[in-house]
């Protein structure tokens, strides 16, 4: 044995979601993938596991633990993967896709989603709900060999921008889990439909926000904001004879929250005075958010130096009138 | 461009429906019987998904 020489670092990684035909079989080479535009990204080790531990056995001469009383527990086990990524129109879509099934702008989350193919994926049923996301040169073997998530499913997604951070650039940050063991080795998309970074030039920025601001249809002098879209995600049965793969995953309901942090004024006073669902628009002229029906959750005051500031958490439901009516709305588009 | 569902539209499978060009609002519209304006990148659709939709023509102006 000697020392190795490889590793690993970001820098050297692209990060790419990958559209799959079959849960259970990574996107093939010739398939549809996007390069994200991550900053960030982490994701769990493979070989992930708890520890299965049995109680003491009482009394003298017993009281400690033997190879067979501690087993890697697999069955129950989620790789996590997160990005944090540029809020380009492509990214945007895509993750909306894998979230809610809507990745044609205007994505939009309906009173009556998820959709059947959302809500029952089975491993070895043709379903394009899951994905494979693919981590350039993140192999324990480093450079050249690649390690990739395989039926990853989408439990999160946040949109926030801020005036005063990041260029205004609005960060998306999307949260995956996969019951399936990631692979370490090649994976070449050659062929099929390879969205790369150059192709993706429209980003959601809040400097760009010149169309009114609105909650309520009052007009907020806006410096931040975050829209985050979540649902549980859990995985269903397993199978032993083949690395623990799951029998599907399990879906739980979504939760549409968020927060608006404006100037304090009579605007944002006539906006959160409203007791029933009320409609929000964040609008760049390209990008725009918007949802029907938004209680405010408890407001709030920031005493800041530059003015004080009135903080807005919000919740996202649909009109009760029909199912078919829209949680939210985020087009990436004109 | 603005259609409805034929009842033929329900007989699609996911595979050749709006759920597998992405876009699961435009499908549980059409399910659910209402006229919806399809995507404009979605344009022009299959023929195989358009023979199950009518187009609503706007009404002329006279």
């Amino acid at each position: 044995m000697a020392k190795s020489s490889v590793f690993q670092t970001s820098a050297n990684s692209s990060v790419v979601i990958g559209t799959e035909v079959t849960p259970g079989t990574a996107t093939v080479a010739a398939g549809v993938t996007l390069e994200m535009p991550v900053t960030e990204y982490s994701f769990s080790e493979s070989n992930k596991h708890s520890l299965g531990i049995a109680p003491f056995r009482s009394g003298i001469g017993g009281m400690t633990q033997s190879d067979d009383m501690v087993k890697w527990q697999r069955h129950d086990r989620m790789h996590e993967i997160t990005l944090t990524f540029h809020a380009t129109a492509q990214a945007i879509d895509r993750i909306c896709l894998a979230l809610f099934g809507d990745g044609t702008t205007p994505n939009i989350l309906l009173g009556s989603m998820p959709s059947e193919i959302q809500s029952h994926v089975k491993h070895g049923v043709a379903n394009i709900t899951p994905v494979t996301i693919w981590f350039e040169n993140a192999a324990h073997a480093g450079l050249n060999t690649d390690m990739y998530f395989t039926s990853c499913m989408c439990t999160s997604f946040t949109l926030s921008g801020d005036v005063a951070s990041n260029g205004g650039v609005v960060m998306g940050t999307a949260t995956f889990v996969t019951g399936y063991e990631p692979t370490q080795g090649a994976l070449t998309f050659t062929g099929g439909t390879h969205t790369l970074l150059a192709a993706q030039t429209t980003m959601f920025n809040m400097h760009d926000m010149t169309t009114a601001q609105t909650l309520d249809g009052e007009d907020l002098v806006l410096y931040n904001f975050e829209l985050n879209i979540a649902r549980e995600v859990n995985r269903v049965g397993f199978d032993q004879d083949n690395g623990f793969n799951p029998a599907g995953y399990s879906i739980g309901g979504y939760e549409v929250t968020g927060s608006l942090t404006c100037k304090r004024d009579d605007e944002s006073a006539a906006a959160i005075d409203n007791t029933s669902g009320m409609a929000l628009e964040l609008d760049t002229g390209v990008f725009h958010i918007s949802a029907s029906k938004v209680f405010v959750d408890e407001s709030s005051i920031n005493f800041d130096t530059d003015g004080w500031k009135q903080v807005i958490p919000f919740r996202c439901t649909y009109d009760s009138g029909n199912t078919s009516n829209a949680v939210v709305s985020i087009a990436t588009t004109a | 461009m603005k259609c409805k569902a034929k009842p033929e539209y329900s007989k699609l499978s996911n595979s050749d429906n709006f759920l597998a060009l992405g876009s699961a609002s435009t499908h549980l519209w059409l399910k659910a019987g209402m006229e919806v304006e399809i995507p404009k990148s979605l344009l022009p659709l299959n023929k195989k998904i358009k023979d199950c939709l009518t187009e609503i023509k706007a009404k002329e102006v006279k």
